[in-house]
């Protein structure tokens, strides 16, 4: 089957980028649609020309470095899944895919699809770690918790950090990834000492990075590839209210 | 810095403001929505309930004034978080998408909330001036007249005015909408979420807009279209004051 495509080419964070068009580029349903970028780079590179910039790493959805824009969706058409788990079965015969990076204020663009998504390892930075004392590991059972808490912890912590949830809200908030990070440690006994400044100093450097805020809207639930629910957000804002109340300190 | 000043800073309190103050104003609609559907309940009724508010609900004209102090704080604030949210999610995605984004889970209502509030705030302000201080009394293109005493009235018969008629069913649609995201949007950002309020916070966020912009639709149409309902004649007991 043949696509064309048009694909975003932006030299540097502050040059001018504009779509790029490919007509007709010959793919395989089972390719993956990084799989589908590297044969268009392998083309532009044997005609001598500068191969389209994207961000990859495991190509099998756990590692959160891919991600684009593609045809107005983060990540692609169909759920839970990240870029390099979209394969070209999903589209038909002649489309033509549109290819963007995640636009935000807080990711500039490295450079064509690769973002700058630092602003997250900030964010971690801030509060998203438990303070605990090294040594040897403790026993796996040393710290009974309950099967609710422990899989409401897992799902949060399932989030790869990959920016989809930035990338589909209208507001470039990163408020499921500040949630989803803050409320898996938050949730544990583990967690708990520091559960509310975490909230906190999270909370004032994703505001520091320029994200927006959270409107309710759900794009960042329906693009997230782990399917992390805004329930995790209504739990960060809970914290907050609890620590700004003085409720927390009690 | 504290907590509550680092929650007050952030996006987050903004967010709660707008919540609070929004969640205010709705439970301020829902009591004025039922006292507006004392409409059905007659001329006499609908006045004496009037002339209750008036007087400061029974107790002292007062607090009558109390009340619209809170509620001007409140819109102000709400209007406060809501522009410096608004500039803040502009600014966040500088670059739009060129190829656009879509859409796949939020709804119409969620996406023109600055709209409808633009048009709600314009809407607050000319039922006050209709139904309040009576401004457009004996209007050349509003042909009615303001009575102080005879709310039924002034109601019935302003409204019953097509093309106002027609401003309040558009306003009241406005409201529904930007209700059918506010209700459920302030409820999650205060941390309403979980096995009790998921499914309470599904049900309100479908009722109450119901409630309060299909009551007020079903009243103006009522005052459009069927006013012999409302009124057979009029009472002269409303005529003069009471």
């Amino acid at each position: 089957m043949k696509v064309n495509l048009r694909i975003w080419r932006q030299k540097g964070p502050d040059a001018p980028g504009a779509f790029q068009d490919f007509s007709g580029v010959e793919v395989v349903p089972e390719m993956s649609f990084l799989e589908m970028l590297d044969e268009v780079n392998r083309d532009l590179e044997a005609k001598g020309q500068e191969p389209v910039v994207f961000d990859s790493d495991c190509r099998e959805g756990i590692c959160g470095s891919c991600g684009a824009v593609v045809d107005g969706t983060a990540h692609g058409p169909g759920r839970q899944q990240t870029l390099c788990q979209l394969h070209m079965r999903s589209f038909q015969d002649g489309d033509t895919i549109t290819v963007e990076p995640w636009r935000a204020a807080a990711f500039p663009v490295v450079r064509d699809l690769m973002v700058d998504r630092s602003a997250f390892d900030r964010i971690i930075q801030a509060g998203g770690y438990v303070t605990a004392r090294t040594g040897s590991a403790p026993d796996a059972n040393a710290v009974p918790i309950g099967k609710p808490e422990a899989d409401a912890a897992f799902d949060a912590a399932t989030c790869i950090g990959c920016g989809a949830c930035v990338a589909a809200c209208p507001n470039a908030s990163a408020m499921l990834f500040v949630s989803a990070k803050s409320g898996h440690l938050g949730l544990l006994p583990q967690g708990q000492p520091q559960r509310y400044s975490r909230a906190e100093a999270m909370v004032q450097t994703m505001d520091g990075e320029g994200f927006g805020g959270c409107s309710n809207h759900g794009e960042c639930e329906a693009a997230c590839p782990k399917g992390i629910g805004v329930s995790y957000i209504a739990r960060l804002n809970r914290d907050l209210l609890r620590a700004a109340s003085g409720a927390a300190s009690k | 810095m504290s907590a509550l000043t680092s929650l007050v800073r952030s996006t987050i309190g903004k967010k709660v403001v707008m919540g609070l103050t929004g969640l205010i104003m709705v439970g301020w609609l829902v009591l004025h929505t039922t006292g507006n559907l004392l409409i059905f309940a007659g001329q006499d009724a609908f006045n004496h309930y009037a002339h209750f508010i008036q007087s400061g609900f029974g107790v002292e004209p007062q607090l009558l004034w109390l009340m619209r102090i809170a509620l001007v704080i409140a819109v102000g604030a709400h209007i406060w978080a809501a522009v410096g949210l608004t500039a803040r999610n502009r600014s966040a995605r500088p670059v739009a998408y060129a190829g656009g984004r879509k859409d796949a889970a939020t709804t119409y209502a969620a996406r023109f909330m600055m709209g409808a509030g633009v048009v709600l705030l314009l809407y607050v302000a000319f039922h006050l001036a209709h139904l309040t201080v009576g401004a457009f009394s004996d209007h050349p293109v509003m042909p009615t007249t303001f009575s102080k005493v005879d709310a039924y009235a002034n109601l019935v018969h302003g409204v019953g005015v097509p093309f106002v008629g027609a401003l309040y069913i558009l306003a009241n649609l406005a409201l529904g909408a930007h209700l059918y995201h506010g209700v459920g949007s302030g409820l999650q950002t205060l941390g309403a979420d979980g096995p009790t309020w998921t499914p309470l916070k599904a049900r309100l966020t479908l009722w109450v807009p119901l409630f309060i912009a299909g009551g007020n639709l079903v009243i103006a149409l009522t005052c459009m279209f069927g006013v012999g309902v409302l009124i057979d004649a009029p009472d002269p007991a409303w005529v003069s004051p009471h």
